[in-house]
């Protein structure tokens, strides 16, 4: 793979995958932080 | 009055938004779309428009579907008064539309999946023939049938045992088959070509505005933003339930969704299409008749070359099966909701919608043409539905939006200004220049001589008869779906 592919696709997997990952794991723990109050 | 139902958790809510988001435009059309476009020139501008134009589509879904505890027609109706529900109706019409002929691409990929483990080592001796043969038969109806009773059954028992307990079950299996279908793919000789192909921006391409258009196209249709699906799902949302935070769930989830089935395919595809002579770019950018090329011609005679293919080509169309029927539950529902709303009581709409679903998918399922026509005409149709929630947010008070339905209790994420910039501005351009552009290409590419007659498969005549029709339907009705479905029963 091309140094410059390695680059786009770090940045994207990073924004997509990352970004959902992130996403889905605030709205878990803000759930269980809701549910504990 | 009958007691209203509601998901049951914020889980189960985020399990049945992304059920809603990712169909099978996330597994063939994501792939084909992006190898025609340049690959990683193709991607830059798909997440950008993930920002700048479903997320806030689908934050707006949300809000007014939470606001007025309506389905599409009386939303529109409650949200904006009575002259604005016909807008209401044409969304309604425009996805209904989508589910008749969507059940019957259901219909294909459960023929696929079962013709894929059925033991008989020469069904997919000849791809083409295959194809045709099923296609030029009667087929099509029984699966067609089968998916709107599955669909149907699923919604008849409601949204906690029918809606959430589906997607628990889907969702979680979906990420699995596609998760499980990268790994054996990428680790297939020469898959890291595929992965170049897929991530290499090539700069002619991200220069070229087409690249641009048809980014933003998938990414509206992809995530079901403006097809007013996530409305009638906030139509089930507790009262201190988010909305920000879900939206960027639902769209970044459906990007990975996409992303994932990208990798699967592209590694694949390089990996095995040179073996039988075949150019990998070219076998992922074929169409083929109502977008089929690639899924059903190539990617069955690339997979059962390969060690354990036949196992490989049942994950996978289990996996579009799997995404083909959480998205058509969302269609069911949505069309289910708008006959609730207009007084019948569940089992009664459903009925309806099953029976009506599948008696005006049978020209769909019969006819490929007419397929593709309907494809063409409600597909861009939902450009002008996501259009009528962006008025419905203008009409409304964007800002006001903003504060007293979005930025509400219990909001863990809370929409800032950039909301109103996006929503008053950007996606308003987006559209004029995507309906231009479209119009121009239908125009002077896709059916230069007859762009214009209206019995033409793809034709911009098409396209404005058909919505004509349900535009002066809509309004003549207007008052009386106004009634039956705004007001307060």
């Amino acid at each position: 793979m091309s140094g410059v592919s390695i680059i786009v696709m770090i940045i994207i997997i990073t924004l997509v995958w990352g970004g959902f990952a992130f996403a889905l794991k605030s709205a878990i723990s803000k759930e269980s932080k809701k549910k504990n109050k | 009055m009958k007691k209203a139902e509601f998901f049951s958790s914020r889980w189960a809510l985020i399990l049945a938004a992304l059920g809603m988001a990712v169909g099978t435009g996330n597994i063939w059309r994501f792939p084909r779309i992006a190898a025609q476009n340049g690959g990683g020139s193709f991607l830059i501008p798909w997440v950008i428009f993930l920002f700048l134009w479903s997320i806030p589509l689908l934050i707006i879904e949300f809000a007014i579907g939470k606001e007025t505890r309506r389905g599409a027609v009386g939303a529109f109706g409650k949200l904006l008064g009575e002259k604005y529900t016909w807008m209401g109706a044409f969304v309604g019409f425009c996805t209904m539309a989508i589910m008749f002929y969507y059940s019957v691409v259901m219909g294909w990929c459960v023929k696929y999946f079962t013709a894929s483990i059925l033991p008989n080592a020469n069904t997919f001796a000849d791809t083409q023939a295959f194809w045709d043969s099923f296609t030029g038969g009667i087929q099509p109806l029984y699966f067609h049938l089968f998916a709107m009773i599955i669909g149907s059954f699923v919604i008849y028992k409601g949204v906690v045992t029918g809606i959430e307990r589906a997607n628990k079950i889907l969702i979680p299996l979906l990420f699995g088959l596609l998760i499980l279908a990268a790994i054996r793919a990428l680790t297939l000789p020469g898959a890291i070509d595929g992965l170049n192909f897929l991530f290499e921006p090539k700069w002619e391409y991200l220069l070229n505005y087409k690249t641009w258009l048809e980014a933003l196209s998938q990414s509206a249709w992809s995530t079901g933003a403006g097809w007013g699906l996530m409305l009638t799902y906030a139509v089930y949302m507790q009262k201190n339930e988010d909305i920000v935070l879900n939206s960027f769930v639902a769209g970044l989830g459906n990007n990975s969704a996409s992303l994932l089935s990208g990798i699967v395919l592209f590694a694949a595809v390089f990996s095995l299409a040179p073996e039988l002579g075949i150019e990998p770019a070219v076998a992922l950018s074929d169409s083929g008749p109502a977008s089929t090329g690639m899924t059903f011609i190539w990617i069955p005679r690339l997979f059962q070359a390969m060690p354990l293919g036949g196992l490989f080509m049942a994950i996978f169309f289990l996996a579009l099966m799997t995404a083909a029927l959480s998205s058509l539950i969302a269609m069911i529902e949505f069309s289910t909701r708008i006959f609730m709303d207009a007084g019948l009581e569940r089992k009664s709409a459903i009925f309806m919608v099953g029976v009506g679903g599948f008696l005006l998918g049978i020209p769909s399922a019969l006819n490929i043409n007419f397929l593709g026509n309907q494809d063409w005409v409600w597909g861009l149709g939902l450009m002008v539905s996501g259009m009528f929630f962006t008025f419905a947010a203008i009409k409304y008070g964007v800002d006001k939006m903003r504060t007293q339905l979005i930025n509400t209790e219990g909001n863990d994420l809370r929409a800032g200004k950039w909301f109103n910039i996006i929503v008053t501005f950007i996606i308003p351009i987006e559209f004029i220049v995507l309906i231009s552009w479209w119009s121009w290409q239908a125009i002077t590419l896709y059916d230069p001589k007859g762009w214009w007659n209206p019995f033409h498969t793809f034709s911009l005549g098409t396209c404005i008869f058909q919505w004509g029709i349900v535009i002066l339907l809509s309004i003549l009705l207007n008052r009386w779906l106004f009634k039956r479905s705004a007001q307060e029963s």
